[in-house]
């Protein structure tokens, strides 16, 4: 499990995290959510050990992140936004050289994804475009065999065709001793992949719930009038959308992108609802 | 016990460093033979005959050519360990930070160790060859016979001191920071393999002054550049 406890963290002067606490337990992909600049990928890297808290600690699986030992080094991987690769090698020689690193890793399951992915694992990096690079990484990524997978916008840059079989990947080879976090803008690409979503604001986490208890607590309506009681509205093709509280206990299809844009103009409310 | 230094996966990791840029071994040893050779060649016709200890000093000149090479490699294998960007896959491989620096240093002791055995074999057959200025095996010179074995173990230090300098300059990611440090390490380098046999007519103290501040100022790199390592964010 991924602990994160009063947690403090600032580049030089400037605050990013105050006093946060979240914990991530083994057996669920989190969807991380929140503004630019609000310490998404800052968060994942401290969930990492590549960046040190100012105050409180990251633990995983009880052992503080930032000593970055090789036990807790084994069993987690991060796939940033944005990776240089090793222009002149192949996916192939660049998994080979991490493999042996790694207990867990399955050459097969490397193999496999890339011929699902349709790359070609022995054409060098540099002859692949970026979406091509950016499969190969989430290949390898995956083929590690890690219990913690942290990716960082993982579909920027895959075509449509790609998103899905992304979605398709993560969700057959998850599994219970699995906790996989990713961060993304692209909240349409994993709407009905992550649980629960987490949502980061400058004051801190707004929001830490799984799909179910926000299906309890707030009401998507969907092709009606705009009401004023809403948290957020939405005109559609069809009419309105409206986030509401949900007081009837009567469940509603999700839409990540009206709840994000109904937390983030209704802090305190939302807070209340949840708390 | 997995987390403290494990001389299997060490040497695993030694391998990994080894294999993992065979290209920048290849490209950037062969563009500073080509730049050093002819230097190398021409400062003998100028020396050679005319220097009392010209053959020994053919050999600090090569070795300092070599061991700066070899300095150089690395810094061309790791040059990613401090940027924010590329030096992620460098800090998450499992691996702790003790064994992954002393890899590092252990990658470049081999390549000066193999490179060194390249330039002595290129100067046995030059000599062969009785190219100009090249008129003794440099185990013929004179002074080449007066090294002792203080003198080696400060010859030793005199390396591994820009060893972990240039470690240390890899972490940074300033460029200018990295070139200063370059410099200085190259500077430091020819300084102590030139230095000894200035002390050989009789300066006994200022000769183990010399062996003590290589070793002092080794241990102080190895530190910084260990320290560094494991203060490292990203």
């Amino acid at each position: 499990m991924i602990e994160i406890r009063n947690l403090d963290f600032m580049y030089k002067k400037s605050p990013v995290f105050s006093n946060i606490n979240l914990s991530f337990p083994q057996g669920n992909i989190y969807g991380l959510l929140g503004e630019n600049g609000v310490g998404k990928t800052t968060l994942l890297k401290l969930i990492c050990g590549l960046l040190r808290p100012s105050q409180g600690s990251v633990y995983i699986d009880g052992a503080t992140s930032y000593d970055r030992h090789p036990d807790m080094l084994q069993r987690i991987v991060f796939l940033p936004d944005e990776v240089t690769l090793p222009d002149g090698k192949t996916p192939q020689q660049f998994v080979d050289e991490l493999a042996p690193f790694y207990p867990n890793y399955a050459w097969g399951t490397f193999l496999h994804l890339m011929e699902e992915l349709e790359v070609d694992p022995n054409r060098k990096f540099k002859e692949m475009s970026f979406g091509q690079q950016k499969k190969s990484l989430i290949a390898a990524t995956l083929s590690l065999g890690t219990d913690y997978v942290l990716f960082d916008e993982p579909t920027n840059g895959l075509d449509i065709p790609s998103k899905a079989q992304f979605r398709q990947i993560l969700s057959r080879r998850f599994e219970e001793r699995n906790t996989i976090i990713i961060s993304t803008h692209q909240v349409k690409d994993v709407e009905n992949l992550i649980d629960p979503i987490v949502i980061l604001s400058n004051s801190g986490v707004l929001l830490d719930a799984s799909v179910e208890r926000i299906q309890q607590k707030l009401f998507f309506e969907y092709g009606g009038e705009k009401r004023d009681d809403a948290l957020y509205s939405e005109m559609q093709p069809g009419g309105w959308m409206n986030v509401i509280p949900n007081q009837s206990g009567e469940e509603s299809q999700l839409n990540i992108e009206a709840l994000f844009n109904a937390v983030l103009r209704n802090k305190n409310t939302v807070r209340e609802l949840f708390s | 016990m997995n987390n403290s230094f494990d001389i299997k996966r060490f040497c695993r990791l030694v391998w990994h460093d080894v294999r993992s840029c065979p290209k920048e071994y290849i490209t950037s040893g062969l563009s500073l033979a080509l730049t050093f050779s002819p230097l190398m060649v021409l400062s003998q016709q100028l020396l050679g005959n005319d220097y009392t200890h010209g053959t020994f000093y053919r050999l600090v000149l090569m070795i300092g050519m070599v061991t700066w090479w070899a300095l150089m490699v690395p810094s061309y294998v790791y040059p990613n360990m401090g940027n924010k960007k590329r030096g992620i896959y460098f800090a998450m491989l499992p691996a702790t930070k003790a064994e992954k620096h002393a890899s590092i240093a252990t990658v470049m002791v081999l390549m000066a160790v193999v490179l060194t055995a390249i330039g002595l074999t290129v100067d046995v057959l030059l000599t062969a060859v009785h190219l100009p200025g090249y008129t003794k095996y440099f185990w013929q010179s004179q002074t080449f016979q007066l090294i002792d074995l203080p003198m080696v173990v400060g010859s030793v230090f005199a390396f591994l001191g820009p060893a972990f300098g240039m470690i240390w300059a890899n972490t940074l990611t300033k460029n200018n920071l990295r070139l200063a440090m370059m410099v200085l390490m190259f500077l430091w380098m020819i300084g102590m393999l030139y230095a000894p046999p200035l002390f050989f007519d009789g300066k006994p103290q200022a000769y183990w002054l010399m062996i003590a501040v290589e070793v002092a100022v080794t241990l102080f790199l190895a530190w910084l550049s260990r320290w560094r390592m494991d203060h490292m964010t990203y």
